[in-house]
């Protein structure tokens, strides 16, 4: 689906490159997580994926069709983003205008547009709120609509950018499980990208970026063995994962290793069993 | 921060006026006003204020919005009014007041205008109280499309007006935001001399542009990612309908615009 060959990006000569020969290879459908502390060159990654950056050195492919300055704007379409700030990137007075914004830039017709912002809205359970200003939304809500947004324009893949980092846990809470419900009804690559390993723990996939480059690769399991390693380079571990590993130290070994505080409940409360 | 808060003073009703186009109430207000202009006799002005009326009893919104929206020109009006009757020296004196003739010339000029600009701000009122700020963007940029065979950016013009009232609330909560944060490291904006005062606003007002660039930097990263690329093959969501209605209502301006010239000699 997406493709980095040797991608390399610098914003200034001078300083090195943010992005440095990355390669990486992301399957149709698969949810992945790209974690790294801040300046690790996740969030340039993104910005490569739909050409809101151009790489110096290398090429990126997505579905197959090579970025270019000729085909950004095709790019665009197949690969949505949803940033940090959800007030920076509200840009219609109302829901529903805001929704279409995208459609309006492609050029849709408006018969067209009216069904396909009615459907977005449903689809992240905003419709109530379609005739709302952005003033009036709490932050996962906006979250929300800017997801609808995107789904409007029916885009291959959806990149967040840190999209939870601004939101209360609530927000976050609401975030995952509309990525989540989402999953379950259509097909769809996804990106998302953060420092908070236990939002990370919902991908298919972990990437973890270290200095530009890929540093890891492999299930959220599996990554999370490498404690050590992860804290080393500015990577917290989620409770859970430590909760387990504390219990390991201690002599209480568990079946396998938890990644969310309800398979932790579930392993606690058969361990002493005899069921 | 009141979260009834409402850009403009859009009042929302259910009326006629507010189920007009935004297009058609925009025209009415241009020609009425150049209208008003070359009005001269008593019974021109008595039509041009009865439609006035007429438009403001239809659209059901309280007089007293009204009144506050004609509230901040009323000194103006006033002081208009008084000016000419001193300034104007024709026809015959009237009487005089502290030894100063006032002449009957003076009376009927000051008359005139001081109700022309009545009349002016009564109808723009009245627009901008049955009309939302953004069906006006939207009326002003249809309205100015052959404007953009001249190559004058009408679109961005009409994105920047819907942005900025889009961002107006978010600015004046972080206004809001920023003069608490100011006034708890202890700056004060309510006392003091002018020039400490002034300094005291600059503490609002750098962190308030810093910001402001920061979310406009952001706001174009956003919508370049959903592929905004100016007017380039772009199509409207929000739709202008003209309807029956508008018809008639233009039709009964152009009657009230034969009689006011008809009354006008």
């Amino acid at each position: 689906m997406i493709e980095f060959n040797k991608v390399s990006y610098s914003y200034d000569k001078n300083r090195g490159n943010a992005v440095d020969e990355l390669s990486l290879f992301i399957e149709q459908n698969e949810w992945i997580a790209l974690i790294g502390h801040n300046g690790s060159g996740k969030s340039t990654v993104a910005k490569l994926m739909n050409g809101l950056l151009l790489p110096t050195e290398g090429n990126v492919s997505v579905s197959g069709l090579p970025l270019s300055e000729d085909t950004y704007w095709d790019i665009r379409k197949k690969v949505g983003m949803v940033f940090q700030n959800p007030e920076n990137q509200f840009v219609g007075t109302t829901v529903m205008d805001d929704v279409a914004f995208g459609l309006e830039n492609l050029g849709f017709p408006r018969e067209e547009m009216v069904k396909r912002v009615a459907s977005a809205l449903k689809e992240v359970d905003m419709y109530a709120f379609k005739d709302q200003a952005p003033n009036r939304l709490s932050g996962g809500q906006k979250q929300r609509v800017a997801i609808a947004g995107i789904l409007a324009i029916m885009p291959e893949v959806i990149i967040f950018d840190e999209a939870s980092t601004m939101l209360d846990p609530n927000g976050k809470k609401e975030l995952l499980e509309t990525i989540k419900g989402l999953r379950k009804i259509k097909k769809m690559t996804i990106v998302y990208i953060t420092h908070d390993l236990s939002e990370a723990a919902y991908a298919d996939r972990i990437i973890v970026m270290n200095e530009g480059k890929q540093w890891m690769s492999g299930k959220p399991r599996e990554v999370f063995q490498y404690r050590d390693e992860l804290s080393e380079i500015g990577l917290e571990i989620p409770l859970i994962s430590s909760i387990y590993s504390g219990m390991n130290k201690h002599g209480v070994k568990l079946e396998k290793e938890p990644l969310h505080m309800k398979e932790l409940v579930d392993q606690l409360w058969k361990l002493s069993s005899k069921m | 921060m009141n979260q009834s808060f409402i850009i403009g003073q859009y009042v929302p009703k259910e009326s006629p006026v507010h189920a007009l186009d935004a297009r058609t109430k925009l025209i009415i207000v241009f020609f009425y006003v150049l209208v008003t202009f070359s009005a001269e006799t008593l019974s021109s002005y008595l039509i041009l204020f009865l439609f006035a009326a007429c438009g403001a009893i239809v659209s059901r919104v309280h007089p007293l919005f009204i009144v506050k929206g004609l509230r901040p020109i009323w000194f103006i009006i006033i002081l208009t009014f008084i000016l000419h009757l001193f300034i104007q020296r024709q026809g015959e004196v009237l009487f005089t007041v502290f030894g100063y003739a006032i002449y009957d010339q003076a009376v009927i000029q000051a008359a005139i205008i001081s109700s022309r600009l009545f009349l002016l701000i009564l109808m723009t009122t009245l627009l901008t109280l049955t009309t939302t700020p953004i069906s006006i963007t939207d009326a002003v940029e249809t309205l100015l499309k052959p404007l953009k065979s001249l190559k004058l950016p009408i679109h961005e013009l009409a994105l920047m007006m819907s942005i900025s009232l889009r961002f107006i609330p978010t600015l004046i909560e972080e206004t809001d935001k920023i003069s608490k944060a100011q006034a708890s490291r202890g700056i004060d904006f309510q006392t003091g001399r002018w020039r400490d005062r002034l300094k005291a606003i600059f503490a609002l007002l750098i962190p308030l542009f810093i910001s402001a660039f920061k979310r406009a930097e952001d706001l174009a990263m956003a919508m370049e990612a959903r592929g905004y690329r100016g007017d380039y093959g772009r199509t409207k969501f929000r739709e202008l309908k003209f309807t029956s209605l508008d018809l008639i209502v233009f039709l009964l301006f152009i009657i009230i615009v034969i009689g006011f010239f008809y009354f006008n000699g």
